[in-house]
């Protein structure tokens, strides 16, 4: 398990990350998410030990991550900009990968390159920047990690790519009990694949849950009257997000449903319908109620 | 260690690093062996002799800049990744411990660099031995350059530590190298320029141990200035230095934020701290500079507005020229002004604070008496007035003083020391301690003062010209503390150091060939000359210590009064030449007058022992000079041919032969003046005649006669009291003037 806990980062005077308390269990995959610049690759940098945090502690299995070799040798981070050695091909990465990962899997290896047709002598600098997001991936899930942490994990892939790539992890999860952290953008991305989510924002995790919980919280009601409403009909029962067409309202609310329809229903409308709510839905309209993006 | 280090690297780590790195090592090995051996090879065909030292030595020097090079860059590669986010966010994810990380890299960088050095160093090396430059000397001199190298890479390393990116990263390794230079310049500029009775010494030699770029350089020569002349302890040294900064940078590295990488520092402290520094130095550096420019004389020339505009500008450019390249940016202008005037106004407050109380204390500061054990002075008499040092008699041969250190711990000995240097701290005292007088006539100067009151004893004659000697003295005190001062006091203040003159711990001086009859114990010649006899002494029949003992005895009888004084009758010259082995030998020649009877005794009976007879040739030219009766000036030394002339003429005859701008007689007209002076020339007889009234040297508030001939017996002055003897042995000799004394030389004293 991966234990953040009253995390605390600031880089100069702005403060980034603060009280952040987080509990990843093992074997999940978990899906970051929060708009640009709330924290995210901080966050996964501090879990992987490649910063360390002004307050708190990230442990994994109890044991401190920065700078522990132990704990970091079950960690494999890859980051939204793939690093690689100068002049270097995909066999040199990978001796380099060896030499701090005993456990290196040179078959999965082997298969991986097979996999995505990537040749293991080319220079990664000609490689296109897919290319080089596969390359760092084959090397990341060949060091047989504990946990993975991705970072912006879909950037630069094709729809195959990203089909073949979410298989791999839902394949290295069904083999073994890896952990795997996805920060992404991409909603619909993460919810074919995480079976948990955390929303970072204002500095801190205001959401983090199962998938299937939080589409049991939030809600998406289609209402219609026979004639106009006033646009403070629901006032009360303070939707996320509320939408006036004529003489119908699109509705996204938080919160116990029947508790919502029987609230609704006092309004006397002549249609009340429940609508499947994305990932990307919730996520929009949470931020949405916190004064994200409205200014635009 | 090596098990702590061991435990620190990873060796398949070092491997890989190093492979990468082959093809490094492998053009940079032949850049060295082709500027080394290969181009001492090739200029020894060419030239189809031996190997020139040159040649060898601008191989030796290629090779130390390709090291210089090497050592600053290769830091910058193998560690790159430190500057580049996306990099550290593999590298510092890498289940190795930072420390480990370093301690690796660094191992890396020390042998990339090495394995090229050492290839042309040994290389080169080999096929240039000689008998001066050994096969040891070699693999030392190489140790040392390799821990030097080792030390520079370290610094770039610890730059690296606080900076984030590889520009900044490269500058300020430059910056850092040099920043110990910076202020060991500023230091010794302030000190020298400011404070009165600094004593520089051997300080000189600390730049080849805090400066690596020049000990890089230095170490790969036969350079006799430097301090340790081991190359392996000065490698030794190098190797702690490098030990230490790694050290550090580890510390460092621990706490080095890697979300700062890509910006120009990582640790904010780190540009503050070195700007900072550089600009306190400069700042301090120049207005010495300045400061020694200024022609403006008077006791407020410390403060003198001028002094400060300069340093204030150009630091202020230097720090704004700084403060951009941090800030990639020119929009920080405001705020890096006012931080440069922070900079200024503690730089400045302590410039003017060191300068208000005279270097905080230093200037006027003297040692407590009673806190004093010992003391260890180097006079440098070079006008021969205070010190009864050896002289030769031969007024064309001309013996530059050997200045020798004395230890003195008797009290009398160090209560003068102690005197002459509170005379130097009061004198001082009426000029605001002002060192800037001492190249001037800073006794007319202090005599101006108003209220003023000499310290001193005045000697018993003026001096025309300012005549300095130098006093260097280290106390030590009774807790093995040391305090030392170094002046150069006119000679007119000195007076009380002939005390000195009549210290048995100071017979180094004043008799160097029985000074150390333990080490110069074999008597190689010794030649009595006096009235009555001229003769070699078997050097069987001297006894030295017996010879010490009697000076001694002579000595102690006589009072600081007497010792110097120009009264007395020569007795004669007793020629000593001593030495310790086959090659080291001292000459010394005792001129003995009636103030030495128990040491003329002793030499008298030996030279009776002696039929070892010199023929004696009488001068077949003489002259002899009279003092100018309107001169008050009686500043009477013969040895240096120092004479009697009226205050415009006083002149050594040494200088005019040996100054080569004084070609003609306009020349040395324009130069010493055309006051016409008077002199006989004398027969063989007179000079016999006269002999008994003359004296060696001694101060006399009345000019004195001076005689110079063609033989060794020459540069004598009649004593005082005998003046008139001699007046009327001259009574019907001829008066000649002259104004030019080197013409009279010449034309009369043929050597």
């Amino acid at each position: 398990m991966i234990t953040l806990t009253q995390i605390r980062k600031s880089f100069d005077q702005k403060k980034v990350l603060e009280g952040i308390d987080w509990e990843i269990p093992k074997g999940s995959i978990y899906g970051l998410v929060g708009p640009n610049g709330a924290g995210k690759s901080t966050l996964l940098r501090l879990m992987s030990g490649v910063l360390r945090p002004d307050h708190g502690a990230v442990t994994v299995d109890g044991q401190l991550v920065y700078d522990n070799p132990a704990v970091k040798a079950k960690i494999m981070f890859v980051p939204d900009d793939p690093f690689f050695l100068t002049q270097t091909n995909l066999k040199e990465m990978k001796a380099f990968y060896k030499l701090f990962y005993p456990t290196f899997n040179e078959e999965r290896y082997q298969r991986l390159l097979k996999h995505f047709r990537l040749s293991e002598t080319d220079k990664v600098n000609d490689f296109s920047k897919g290319m080089k997001r596969q390359a760092s991936v084959i090397l990341a899930l060949s060091t047989d990690p504990e946990v993975l942490l991705l970072d912006e994990a879909f950037d630069g892939l094709d729809p195959v790519m990203r089909l073949m790539f979410k298989r791999l992890i839902t394949d290295e999860l069904i083999n073994r009990e890896i952990t795997v952290v996805i920060s992404s953008h991409n909603l619909r991305e993460l919810e074919d694949i995480c079976d948990r989510i955390a929303l970072l924002d204002h500095r801190t995790i205001s959401i983090q849950s199962e998938i299937e919980e939080l589409r049991t919280q939030y809600h998406k009601i289609q209402i219609g009257y026979t004639k106009e409403q006033p646009a403070d009909l629901f006032d009360a029962i303070k939707p996320l997000h509320l939408e006036q067409r004529g003489h119908v309202f699109l509705m996204i609310i938080k919160g116990d449903i029947e508790s919502i329809r029987k609230n609704i229903q006092a309004t006397k409308p002549v249609l009340l319908e429940e609508i499947p709510i994305t990932m990307e839905e919730v996520f929009v309209y949470e931020m949405e109620a916190k004064g994200y993006g409205q200014a635009v | 260690m090596a098990k702590r280090f061991n435990l620190r690297l990873q060796p398949d780590y070092l491997k890989f690093l190093l492979k990468r790195n082959a093809r490094y090592m492998g053009i940079m090995s032949a850049a060295m062996v082709t500027l080394y051996p290969i181009l001492v090879i090739t200029a020894k065909i060419l030239s189809r002799g031996a190997i020139d030292n040159d040649i060898r030595e601008v191989g030796v020097f290629f090779n130390l800049f390709l090291l210089l090079f090497t050592s600053v860059m290769i830091p910058l590669q193998l560690l790159g990744y430190l500057n580049v986010k996306k990099n550290l966010d593999v590298y510092h994810a890498l289940p190795i411990k930072r420390s480990e990380l370093l301690l690796t890299t660094l191992l890396a960088a020390l042998i990339v660099v090495a394995v090229p050095f050492a290839i042309g160093w040994i290389s080169g090396g080999l096929i240039t031995l000689t008998d001066s430059f050994t096969f040891v000397k070699l693999f030392e001199r190489g140790f040392a350059a390799l821990m030097i190298a080792f030390a520079i890479v370290t610094v770039t390393v610890f730059t690296m530590m606080n900076t984030g990116t590889s520009l900044d990263a490269f500058l300020y390794s430059i910056v850092l190298n040099f920043l110990p230079i910076l202020a060991f310049g500023a230091y010794i500029l302030f000190v020298q320029t400011i404070l009165l009775g600094f004593d520089l010494g051997d300080l000189y030699k600390i730049i080849g141990i805090i400066f690596p770029f020049y000990a890089l350089f230095e170490s790969g020569f036969e350079i006799p200035s430097r301090l340790w002349e081991s190359g392996w302890l000065n490698g030794a040294y190098w190797l702690l230095i490098a030990a230490v900064i790694t050290t550090i940078s580890s510390a460092f590295y621990q706490r080095r934020k890697s979300e700062k990488a890509e910006n120009p520092f990582t640790n904010k402290l780190f540009f503050p701290t070195v700007s900072g520094l550089v600009i306190s130095l400069f700042i301090v550096f120049l207005y010495c500079v300045v400061y020694s420019m200024n022609t403006l004389i008077t006791f407020a020339s410390y403060y003198d507005p001028i002094n400060f505009i300069f340093p204030f500008f150009f630091s202020l450019v230097l720090y704004l020229v700084m403060d951009a390249i941090a800030q990639r940016s020119f929009k920080h202008l405001g705020k890096a002004f006012l931080n440069y005037l922070v900079i200024a106004l503690i730089s400045f407050g302590l410039l003017i604070g060191g300068l208000l109380t005279k270097g905080f204390g230093y200037a006027s500061a003297l040692p407590n008496r009673d806190n004093i054990a010992s003391v260890e002075v180097l006079i440098n008499d070079y006008s021969g007035y205070i010190l009864n040092q050896p002289v030769s008699l031969d007024y064309m041969e001309y013996s530059p003083i050997t200045p020798t250190t004395l230890t003195l711990t008797s009290d009398e000995d160090i209560d003068t020391i102690l005197a002459m240097h509170e005379i130097i701290v009061n004198e001082y005292r009426w000029i605001e301690y002002n060192y800037k007088f001492a190249s001037t006539n800073i006794v007319d100067v202090i005599e101006s003062v108003d209220g003023y009151t000499p310290s001193y004893e005045p000697l018993p004659f003026d001096l025309q010209y300012e005549e300095t000697l130098t006093f260097r003295v280290t106390y030590t005190m009774n807790n093995g503390s040391t305090m030392s001062r170094s002046y150069s006091v006119p000679v007119q203040w000195a007076k009380v150091l002939t005390e000195l003159n009549n210290s048995p711990d100071a017979l180094a001086l004043t008799a160097p060939s029985i000074a150390n009859i333990e080490t110069y114990k074999t008597v190689y010649r010794s030649v009595w000359n006096s009235a009555d006899a001229y003769k070699e002494v078997r050097a069987s029949d001297i006894n030295l210590a017996q010879l010490r003992n009697a000076y001694l005895q002579d000595l102690a009888k006589l009072s600081d009064a007497a010792v110097m004084a120009a009264d007395r009758v020569y007795r004669g010259s007793f020629s000593l030449t001593v030495c310790k082995n086959e090659t080291t030998c001292l000459s010394d020649t005792f001129v003995l007058d009636d103030r030495f009877p128990k040491t003329i005794a002793l030499v008298e009976g030996w030279a009776a022992l002696s039929d070892m007879n010199l023929e004696r040739t009488l001068p077949t030219a003489s002259i002899l000079i009279l003092p100018q009766a309107q001169s008050g000036f009686a500043s009477l030394r013969s040895p240096l041919f120092h004479v009697g002339f009226a205050p415009e003429r006083y002149v050594s005859v040494y200088d005019m032969l040996v100054n080569p701008n004084l070609t003609t007689e306009e020349d040395r007209d324009m130069a010493y003046g055309v006051t016409p002076f008077t002199y006989v020339l004398l027969t063989p007889e007179q000079v016999t005649q006269i002999q008994p009234y003359l004296v060696a040297r001694g101060h006399s508030s009345a000019a004195l006669m001076s005689l110079q001939n063609n033989l060794n017996l020459g540069n004598l002055l009649v004593a005082t009291e005998y003046a008139d003897e001699v007046e009327l042995i001259i009574a019907g000799n001829q008066r000649f003037t002259a104004t030019d004394p080197y013409q009279v030389f010449e034309n009369n004293i043929p050597k």
